[in-house]
């Protein structure tokens, strides 16, 4: 404590008898910081340019001298991804100075994933670049003195995410060819198109079928998890009813659950409720839900999709009474590829995706996943949704 | 005897759909590429296509654009097949007028075939 405190007068004395030495410091760390490929800048409490560093005028074709005094906002004015300027009163900047944000960071947290907002800032010359930055409040016994904004030319960046989407595209179509070639000569086959099949052939074929299958499934997870990873969260909101989605959903498990004579039972309360919020999302994270349930659970059991609605949560649930999840490897079933010791042995073909990308999707409509298992009792996912994103709720009285 | 032309590069899948078409009955014509294909339809005028996207020269969107251009061929369904999965070649092809958008790997040749039989039978029968 007492040492802190001498150094913290030994700094103030600096300050006071050798301002310029402080000054050419902050220069040096200013200049230091980033190079040539990060800007450093610092404004006032009105938004004027106080100094810079060389990556501002690297980055922008301003110099320094030139723009000192003047409003950093209209130095360099900022336009979105729709290649609009982003008026005055929008700019963080701006609302970092009246402090009603504390901080702005180069990063979002979206599906775990550091995703990063895309907006252009316009050079001198006119030109403009792809960047992202960080600005944060200077901040005196509680009061904005100013700020310091810290951003870079992510141009690269925008480069690589195009190649890696190029690629995407190209190995998806490159490997479902073969894959879909395969599935459709073995169907031909079993359709006794080219003549009949002897028994022991066609189980043969039947087996080739399945691991063909799993092939085309992996290929198709595989690609969904990385394009939800590149992909910035796309959403289609449209209005829906609970008692419609939950209907198509039950739907497309309704075959599977029937071939392993399991009782598949919705939602039993009456209430009218109406979902806001991408329904394709939700319908594919209900789905693997059901789905699973459907698959880790041993024939002739029930499989029961609940809804709740809460003060500001909807909650979806799926309780099955299967083979639940060890509690030592509960921690590991939303990492990728990740399966549970006992989830293989019942089903070798599982892809270890499913409950990955269900996480992802739940990230991009704001909701929520958790559960509930026990080995060998059983296992309940649920999905909370927060209503006061996604939902309007309206409760028909009279089903009460 | 109704008439469909079939669009594809890879020969395998080509030989696929030519046997199951034709133990359901229909006359099949086959196209290797876009370019192909145009002349093809220049030439004769199918009651059904069946049509790829990516394949050598031009590829299906090309195709789809030069048949709805085309005021005697235009109401001639088309039914793509391919293994473009992103929303974007969905969309365009749906918006450019295809009929079907099959992802083939996702489907089994039995639905295509099924849907075809639809086309037929049913009200979406091309106009002549």
């Amino acid at each position: 404590m007492k040492k802190s405190e001498d150094a913290k007068q030994t700094e103030q004395k600096r300050r006071i008898y050798n301002p310029e030495a402080v000054i050419a410091e902050q220069e040096a760390i200013l200049n230091c910081v980033g190079d040539h490929i990060m800007a450093v800048i610092v404004v006032d409490k009105k938004g004027k340019i106080i100094r810079g560093n060389k990556g501002f005028e690297a980055l922008t074709g301003w110099e320094i001298k030139e723009v000192i005094g003047k409003s950093l906002i209209s130095v360099i004015p900022r336009k979105d991804e729709q290649m609009k300027t982003v008026p005055f009163k929008k700019r963080i900047l701006s609302k970092i100075l009246l402090g009603k944000i504390l901080a702005s960071t180069a990063t979002v947290a979206a599906g775990g994933i550091e995703k990063m907002p895309i907006f252009y800032y316009i050079r001198k010359d006119k030109s403009k670049f792809p960047a992202t930055s960080v600005i944060s409040p200077m901040l005196f016994e509680g009061k904005v003195m100013g700020a310091v904004e810290v951003f870079y030319d992510i141009t690269k960046e925008k480069e690589l995410e195009q190649i890696r989407m190029d690629f995407l595209s190209l190995a998806s179509h490159q490997l479902r060819t073969p894959l879909s070639g395969t599935k459709w000569l073995i169907e031909t086959m079993c359709r006794g198109v080219l003549g009949e099949m002897t028994k022991k052939q066609k189980e043969y074929l039947d087996d080739i079928y399945k691991v063909n299958e799993q092939l085309i499934k992996l290929v198709s997870d595989i690609l969904s998890t990385l394009r939800l990873e590149s992909e910035e969260p796309l959403m289609k909101k449209e209005r829906i009813s609970v008692t419609s989605l939950v209907k198509e959903v039950m739907l497309t498990v309704s075959a599977a659950a029937k071939e392993k004579k399991l009782t598949l039972k919705g939602p039993s309360n009456h209430r009218t409720l109406n979902l806001k919020t991408d329904t394709e999302i939700l319908k594919s994270i209900l789905g693997t839900f059901l789905a699973n349930a459907i698959d880790y659970s041993l024939p002739d059991r029930k499989v029961v999709l609940k809804v709740e609605s809460k003060s500001d949560v909807i909650i979806f649930s799926v309780h099955d009474s299967g083979i639940g999840i060890p509690l030592n490897e509960q921690k590991r079933v939303f990492e990728r590829f990740y399966r549970a010791s006992n989830a293989k042995n019942l089903r070798p073909t599982g892809t270890g995706l499913g409950l990955n990308i269900a996480k992802m999707l739940s990230d991009k409509i704001g909701a929520k996943i958790s559960f509930k298992s026990k080995e060998n009792k059983g296992s309940v996912f649920y999905l909370h949704i927060p209503k006061k994103f996604n939902t309007t709720i309206k409760i028909n009285k009279k089903n009460e | 005897m109704n008439n469909i032309l079939i669009v594809e590069d890879e020969d395998f899948l080509i030989r696929v759909l030519e046997d199951n078409l034709a133990a359901e009955g229909y006359a099949v014509d086959v196209a290797k590429n876009g370019e192909q294909a145009v002349g093809k339809m220049r030439k004769c005028k199918p009651n059904l296509i069946l049509l790829d996207i990516l394949m050598p020269k031009c590829d299906g969107f090309y195709v789809l654009s030069e048949i709805k251009k085309d005021p005697k061929r235009k109401s001639i369904p088309v039914i793509v097949l391919s293994n473009l999965g992103e929303e974007a070649a969905i969309n365009r092809a749906m918006k450019m007028g295809a009929d079907d958008y099959f992802i083939k790997s996702q489907h089994k040749i039995e639905e295509v075939i099924k849907r075809i039989g639809n086309y037929f039978k049913g009200k979406k029968m091309p106009k002549r």
